[in-house]
C-alpha cells in the first residue's frame, strides 16, 4: 500500500498563509458585525436590547428598569411595541407624559394600544388636553398615591388575560412629588400586587444606582436591569 | 377549638372586611373622628343596613341634630328611613335634656320597645356638657356602658377628635369601650383625604392599616383592599 506523499515545503507555506488569511477574514467579519450593530437605528438597537432582556428574564417578574436619560422616552415606547407585537395586554401608568402626547408618540411609531389600560397622573397637573376613553383614567396629581393605587387595581380587574404587563413610568417623577419613604412604601405595595396578578412588571427609573432609594426599591424587585 | 365569634355584620361597604367579619356582638364601639370625616354617615348606614338587610332593628340617639336633619341626610343617600320608622325597624330619638340618668333610662326603654339590636349615640362629645366633675363623669359613663352590655345591643358612640388631637371622653375609649375606630379627614397640601383605622376591637382580628374612604351617592365606602399612602397625623 502506497503511503500519503508528505507535503512539499511550498505546500506547507501555502497552508500556513491560508490559515492566516482565514483568521484575518474572521476578524474582519466580527468587526463588521460590530460596525453594523452600531449603524442600526437607535430604535432597532433598543428593540434588540429589550429582546435580549426578555430572554434572560423568567415568565413572570418585577423589574426595576434603569434607563439613561437620553434614551428614556424611546425605551418605554419600544417596551410597548414589544408587548403589542406579542399580543400581550397590560396597564401603562404615566406620571411623565400626558396621555395626549403619549398617544401621539404611539401612533407615530404605529404601536397598537387598544389592549392597554392607561392611568395618567400628569395631564390634570399640567392642565393638558383630556382624551376620553373607556381605558383611560386620570389622577389629579402624582401626589395622590392612594388614588393611583386604586386606579391600577381597577385596570388589573379589567384585564382578564393570563399574560399581562404593567409599566410604571416613572418612579423618578414620583420622587419629585413625594417623600422617598412614601414612594418606597407605595412601590412595595404595587410590586406585591404585580406578583399577585402574575404580571410582567416594570418600574422605570432614571439610572442612578448609588441612590439610597434606588437601592431600597431594587430590593422589592426580582431584578434590576440597566438597558 | 375556640368558639367562633358571633358578630354584628355592619353591612357598611368594606368595614366588615377590615374587621374580619363584623363587630363582635354586644361590643361597645367608639368612633372618633375629625369634623366631616363621615361619622354620622357611617352610623346611620350601620343602622339602615341592620334594619334592611339583617333584620336587626336599630335606634339612633341624637344628642345634637334634629330628627329632620338626620332624615334629610338619609334622603341624600336614598335610604328610606321614614319607611323603616313606620315599620318600627328604626327609631330616631333627638334628646335635648342634659340629664344623663334620664337619657340612660330612655335608651333602655326604647331598646326594649322595638327589640333593638343596634344602637348609636351621636355625638358622645355632648356628654361633656352633662357633668361638672371628672370623677362623676367617669362613673356615669361606666354605668351607661354596663347598661348597654346588659340590654344586648351592639352600640356605637361617636366622638370628635379635637384640633389638638385630645379626644378622650372621660376614659371611655381607653378603659370602657371594646373597640375604637378612628376616622380621619386630613388636609394635605392642596386637598383633603378621608381614611379609617381600627385602633382596637376586642374579640376579633383587625386590619392594622389605614384605609381610604369614599363617600358616594350610596353611602360610605371603605376601600378595604387599599391602604392609605399619604401621610396623615
Amino acid at each position: 500500500m502506497a503511503g500519503k506523499k508528505p507535503p512539499s515545503s511550498d505546500e506547507k507555506v501555502f497552508e500556513h498563509l491560508k490559515r492566516l488569511d482565514d483568521a484575518q477574514e474572521k476578524k474582519k467579519t466580527s468587526k463588521a458585525d460590530e460596525e453594523l450593530f452600531e449603524l442600526l437605528s437607535p430604535k432597532r438597537n433598543i428593540d434588540l436590547r429589550i429582546e435580549k432582556m426578555f430572554q434572560d428574564l423568567p415568565e413572570k417578574f418585577v423589574v426595576l428598569l434603569l434607563e439613561k436619560v437620553q434614551e428614556y422616552a424611546m425605551i418605554s415606547l419600544r417596551l410597548m411595541h414589544f408587548f403589542s407585537e406579542n399580543g400581550i395586554p397590560g396597564i401603562y401608568i404615566s406620571t411623565n407624559k400626558p396621555l395626549s402626547a403619549l398617544m401621539e408618540s404611539l401612533n407615530a411609531q404605529k404601536i397598537n394600544y387598544k389592549n392597554v389600560f392607561f392611568v395618567d397622573a400628569v395631564t390634570k397637573t399640567i392642565n393638558a388636553e383630556i382624551i376620553e376613553g373607556a381605558n383611560f383614567v386620570y389622577i389629579d396629581s402624582p401626589k395622590n398615591l392612594t388614588d393611583l393605587s386604586v386606579a391600577i387595581d381597577a385596570g388589573a380587574q379589567k384585564i382578564k388575560a393570563e399574560k399581562k404587563f404593567i409599566i410604571f413610568d416613572s418612579l423618578s417623577t414620583l420622587l419629585v412629588y413625594n417623600k422617598a419613604g412614601v414612594v418606597e412604601k407605595f412601590t412595595h405595595s404595587v410590586a406585591g400586587k404585580m406578583r399577585t396578578w402574575n404580571a410582567k412588571g416594570f418600574f422605570l427609573m432614571v439610572e442612578n444606582r448609588q441612590d439610597e432609594t434606588t437601592k431600597t426599591i431594587a430590593q422589592f424587585c426580582d431584578e434590576t436591569v440597566e438597558i | 377549638m375556640a368558639a367562633e365569634t358571633k358578630r354584628t355584620v355592619t353591612g357598611v361597604s368594606g368595614l366588615d372586611e377590615i374587621l374580619f367579619g363584623g363587630i363582635p356582638i354586644n361590643n361597645l364601639v367608639v368612633i372618633s373622628g375629625d369634623p366631616g370625616s363621615g361619622k354620622t354617615c357611617l352610623c346611620l348606614e350601620f343602622l339602615y343596613m341592620g334594619a334592611t338587610k339583617y333584620n336587626e332593628p336599630g335606634i339612633y340617639v341624637s344628642l345634637e341634630e334634629s330628627e329632620d336633619e338626620i332624615l334629610r341626610m338619609a334622603d341624600n343617600f336614598g335610604w328610606e328611613v321614614r319607611k323603616l320608622i313606620a315599620e318600627r325597624k328604626l327609631l330616631i330619638i333627638a334628646v335635648e335634656l342634659y340629664d344623663f340618668d334620664k337619657l340612660k333610662n330612655t335608651i333602655e326603654d326604647v331598646v326594649a320597645r322595638i327589640g333593638a339590636k343596634r344602637l348609636v349615640i351621636d355625638p358622645g362629645v355632648v356628654f361633656r356638657l352633662y357633668f361638672e366633675r371628672e370623677l362623676d363623669a367617669r362613673k356615669r359613663i361606666l354605668s351607661l356602658a354596663r347598661m348597654l352590655k346588659r340590654i344586648g345591643c351592639t352600640a356605637i358612640i361617636t366622638n370628635e377628635i379635637a384640633l389638638d388631637k385630645t379626644s378622650s371622653l372621660f376614659g371611655l375609649e381607653e378603659y370602657v369601650a371594646d373597640g375604637v375606630i378612628l376616622l380621619y379627614h386630613t388636609k394635605l397640601e392642596d386637598r383633603f383625604v378621608r381614611s379609617i383605622g381600627i385602633l382596637k376591637m376586642r374579640g376579633t382580628k383587625i386590619s392594622e392599616k389605614l384605609h381610604p374612604i369614599e363617600i358616594t351617592k350610596e353611602g360610605i365606602k371603605i376601600l378595604a383592599k387599599h391602604e392609605l399612602f399619604e401621610e396623615v397625623e
